[in-house]
């Protein structure tokens, strides 16, 4: 009897903590912040980058767990229930005033990024009012996140183009300034906070006034920035048909100098003129030369499948957008096209033991729908992000993401890579690298083609090496891939990988056609010497045999 | 990944197209071989011993534009005049054969020249039956024929002679036939590049490697013994050259091959006329075929083999490829159903074309006078189109052959329309 009832007891417990443990499954991180999101259109009128995408992703960098809701889905009264409260306002366009007059009585943080407030400030009632606007401001002062007193903002940056901020007189007394604007004579508030609320005046994607937004937010969800910056080398566009010394002396110098570094691989080449892709066990040596590079302390980094798609040659081409109508992949269903892709190129890497940690789509290129798709086979993205759906524009981010709708961490590729006009190009890199020294806790990203001679690579080694900045190590990272059979885990540098042979290896058939084809093609090169040799032959005997008579030729 | 039907299709296309591609490539082979072997050949063609009596036998039907040249040619043989003969069916003609036959055996009366002339009721049921009738009023040990449009060279009797006679084991020696009239137009020019690879190529290249080469219908000897025991030619088949060719070996006997003993022949200059005498003789090589199938697996004849094999894999295996193969091609480029098989595809045809014209500019070097650059230029053009008219040739034949199979049709005799001769093209 009493054994029953403990029994009973027992089980009874054991169901209560099933049925929280559930609940705490899908419940947030610890620590993690609860974040909504509101916006009122996704795009600024007559552009295409989707800023909803943008910012969601940006706020990837801190520790939060984000909600996206277009501002008519959402009621006044869940305002509560949520840590954060972000409102992104494109256009200025909210219907839903019932929400804006809820915010001035939220006890948690709320912050506006972009146009309008002008408009709706009755509602929200910020001690604050507007004066037009301008746009002719060019310089951003700034403290490192804390309010500007006294003058104690420094210049921080520029603004290269004409955006139009609103002209904002504010109590000083209740209100405090984070980051101002400047057009030589005036000074005008660009970042401000009222008690909880937060008041950016306008959300750009690029430039200083979006790594503004991106460092001003570590005060706006008291976080600390890394205490370490960190770059990343990635070799770009390795294909079958590269210079295999040439890779091997990159991997080496790389390896003397004790850098970590990525290759963006490439795993079969696709030459349109001949309609034939060879995949990278077929050019001899490439795969041992890969494996070369990762004992050197290469990660390996899915560049594509092919590189190319739309009749274009490997590493020029575009794979997952339409680069020559910039446009979506049409014509094919993009689901399936992007599968067979993605799992064509990891089946190819891994039958040779080659393991990919990430993704970089070709050119960056690749409508957000696909990213979606590509986060559920990878977890990290190197690179920068298609930000439209419609056309190919990309944006990237001064530090790496790790809690994003999308992947779970984004390697932000963010000074560029050495082209064609060498000099010019490095002193870009390191042009860049220093802006990007403005944002605290920026991870920084270049790449370098393997064409490209190695003293350029040299020389910005050397630079990095006088920064105070860590060499980044993706296999160091906690990454995964799954796609079908395929699954490839790394984590403290250490890389392990599933592969069930199935028998969707190559079929029996497939591997003897292919020896066919070598043998036939030898085969009859072969036959074809010969060929020519008899030819040359029976023409001189022709000669000899036929000289006494003249030729009857037509 | 698994492979799909189409996928599946297109192997079977690919090896039995690479399998005759290959055997081809042999015969060529095979075929220089034996061009280098005849020329290094000693010939005692003039100090013959012994001149057996010869035959020579002419089925003409409606041949008056032709006929008198043959029989001229033929006449004029370097070979005694006491022994042989022209024993000419002038099979149930209804133009003026007749006449310029009469008119000719008057200007050579110092020949002997037999006219037999046949009407509807005994006569007129085509080349074998022709043949046949020639055969019974002829007295010649051997037997040598001449379609009514050949113009034999003066030795050719002679070479034919001398390999016949030398070579026991022999039932029959070809010669070589050369085109007449090459320079009328694109076809003709395609027919005698045509006709010269393929006599040294299949015909040469066979003999070289395996003993065997076919009776091409004209410009051959044949032993009387051998006609006898066979009981002359088999009314019924169309091709009747190839039909008794396989007769023969299956009385253990081969055939020889004598490349000197050149006649020229008149080619079909239309399109019509072409189209017509190949279907009928790939309706004669079908008919040799399902023949002898049977015996393949009963008799011991080895020579019959590599000859129905061949056969077989022409009009079953690579026509059928051919035309999959061109499905498969369109169906690619206008359907999402793409092959997952994958190779170098462009390279490998680009190389066979590459051998095929090498293949043909090597035998047209072995004869005087073709081994030039327009005929090269010929040779380029010849694969795209006339040798892609072999497609339309080949399936036409197989298709009649079978609605005649279906029907019981009676098996006639489509006579090859000969031409009017200006001087201008005469070599």
């Amino acid at each position: 009897m009493f054994k029953r009832k403990s029994i009973n007891i027992l089980i009874l417990i054991f169901s209560i903590l099933m049925v929280l443990g559930g609940k705490l499954g899908h419940a947030q991180l610890p620590g993690s912040k609860h974040v909504l999101l509101i916006y009122d259109t996704r795009v600024e009128l007559d552009a295409l980058d989707d800023k909803v995408f943008i910012l969601s992703n940006l706020l990837g960098h801190f520790n939060v767990d984000l909600e996206i809701r277009q501002e008519t889905e959402v009621l006044g009264d869940e305002l509560d229930s949520y840590d954060y409260v972000f409102i992104l306002s494109n256009e200025g366009a909210f219907s839903n005033l019932e929400l804006l007059a809820q915010l001035p009585h939220l006890k948690n943080t709320v912050c506006w990024l972009g146009v309008g407030l002008a408009s709706y400030n009755q509602y929200i009632k910020l001690p604050m009012s507007f004066h037009g606007i301008s746009y002719d401001y060019t310089k951003i002062f700034y403290n490192n996140g804390d309010a500007i007193v006294n003058q104690s903002g420094y210049h921080y940056g520029e603004i290269v183009e004409y955006i139009a901020l609103p002209i904002i007189k504010v109590d000083n007394e209740q209100v405090g300034i984070y980051c101002t604007v400047s057009d030589g004579l005036k000074t005008n508030p660009y970042v401000i906070r009222y008690q909880n609320f937060w008041y950016i005046s306008n959300f750009q994607i690029w430039g200083d006034l979006f790594y503004t937004v991106a460092d001003v937010l570590y005060s706006v969800f008291s976080e600390m920035p890394a205490s370490t910056n960190k770059v990343f080398i990635r070799i770009e566009d390795v294909h079958p048909f590269r210079n295999q010394r040439k890779l091997r002396a990159i991997a080496d110098f790389l390896h003397e100098e004790n850098i970590p570094f990525m290759v963006a691989l490439i795993p079969a080449f696709t030459n349109p003129q001949r309609n034939y892709t060879s995949h990278l066990a077929e050019v001899p040596g490439f795969v041992e030369t890969i494996h070369y590079m990762v004992d050197k302390g290469a990660s390996i980094v899915m560049h594509g499948y092919t590189h190319a798609g739309y009749g274009e040659v490997s590493g020029e081409g575009f794979e997952f957008w339409d680069g020559i109508n910039n446009q979506p992949i049409q014509d094919v269903n993009e689901f399936e096209y992007i599968h067979h892709r993605i799992y064509q190129g990891l089946k190819t890497c891994v039958e040779n033991g080659i393991y990919p940690l990430a993704f970089e789509p070709p050119h960056y290129a690749i409508s957000i729908t696909g990213i979606k798709q590509v986060s559920k086979y990878f977890s990290t993205f190197c690179g920068q992000l298609q930000s439209s759906n419609v056309k190919f524009s990309t944006v990237t981010f001064p530090y790496e993401l790790k809690h994003t709708p999308y992947f779970e961490y984004v390697v932000p590729e963010n000074l560029g890579y050495i082209h064609d006009n060498y000099r010019i190009a490095v002193q870009e890199i390191i042009d860049r690298y220093h802006n990007l020294e403005k944002v605290r806790g920026f991870t920084a990203g270049m790449f370098y083609h393997p064409n490209i001679k190695l003293k350029y690579l040299k020389e910005l080694v050397g630079f990095f090496q006088q920064q105070e900045i860590e060499f980044f190590d993706l296999s160091a990272q906690s990454n995964w891939v799954k796609c079908e059979e395929i699954s490839i885990y790394s984590d403290n540098g250490s890389v392990t990988a599933k592969y069930r042979q199935i028998e969707q290896q190559k079929s029996v058939v497939e591997v003897f056609f292919s020896y066919v084809n070598v043998f036939l093609l030898t085969g009859l090169t072969f036959v074809l010497t010969i060929l020519i040799i008899l030819f040359l032959r029976s023409r001189q005997l022709r000669r000899i045999r036929f000289s006494k008579g003249r030729e009857d030729d037509a | 990944m698994m492979l799909s039907a189409i996928d599946y299709l297109f192997l079977y296309a690919f090896f039995s197209i690479w399998l005759l591609l290959i055997f081809n490539i042999i015969l060529a082979f095979g075929g220089y071989v034996f061009y280098r072997k005849t020329t290094q050949r000693t010939l005692d063609i003039l100090d013959l011993d012994q001149f057996p009596y010869v035959s020579v036998l002419v089925p003409a039907h409606n041949e008056e534009r032709v006929i008198a040249r043959t029989v001229h040619a033929i006449a004029r043989q370097n070979y005694p005049s006491d022994r042989f003969e022209i024993v000419i069916v002038n099979d149930n003609s209804s133009d003026n054969t007749q006449q310029v036959l009469l008119a000719v055996k008057e200007q050579l009366p110092d020949r002997e020249i037999k006219i037999i002339t046949t009407t509807a009721e005994n006569g007129g049921r085509g080349k074998s039956n022709a043949l046949n009738i020639a055969y019974q009023n002829s007295r010649g040990d051997l037997l040598v024929v001449y379609d009514a449009d050949n113009t034999p060279e003066q030795f050719a009797l002679r070479y034919l002679v001398y390999e016949i006679v030398n070579n026991d084991i022999y039932g029959a020696v070809i010669g070589k036939f050369r085109t007449r009239n090459k320079y009328k137009n694109w076809l003709t020019r395609f027919i005698n590049i045509e006709t010269l690879s393929f006599q040294w190529m299949v015909q040469a290249g066979r003999f070289q490697l395996f003993n065997v080469c076919t009776i091409p219908g004209t410009n051959f000897i044949i032993r009387r013994t051998v006609i006898d025991q066979l009981g002359g030619w088999d009314v019924s088949a169309i091709a009747e050259d190839t039909e008794i060719s396989f007769r023969l070996f299956a009385l253990g006997y081969r055939i020889g091959m004598m490349p000197l003993a050149v006649t020229w022949e008149q080619e079909p200059e239309t399109f019509q006329v072409w189209l017509g005498q190949r279907t009928r003789w790939v309706k004669g090589n079908i008919y040799v075929v399902l023949k002898y199938i049977p015996q393949l697996f009963t008799k011991q004849i080895k020579n019959i083999g590599i000859d129905v094999f061949y056969f077989i894999t022409v009009y079953f295996l690579f026509l059928s490829s051919i035309i999959l193969s061109n499905i498969i091609f369109l169906i690619c480029l206008l359907t999402s159903v793409q092959l997952s098989l994958s190779g170098n595809f462009h390279l490998l045809w680009l190389l066979a074309y590459l051998i095929f014209i090498l293949q043909i500019m090597i035998t047209l070097t072995m004869e005087k006078g073709e081994g030039t650059l327009s005929n090269f230029f010929y040779v380029l053009v010849m694969y795209f189109t006339y040798c892609q008219l072999w497609i339309y040739v080949a399936a036409r034949g197989l298709v009649l052959h079978l609605i005649d199979e279906l029907f019981h049709r009676e098996v006639r005799w489509y006579k090859t329309e000969r031409f009017n001769e200006g001087a201008g093209h005469e070599n």
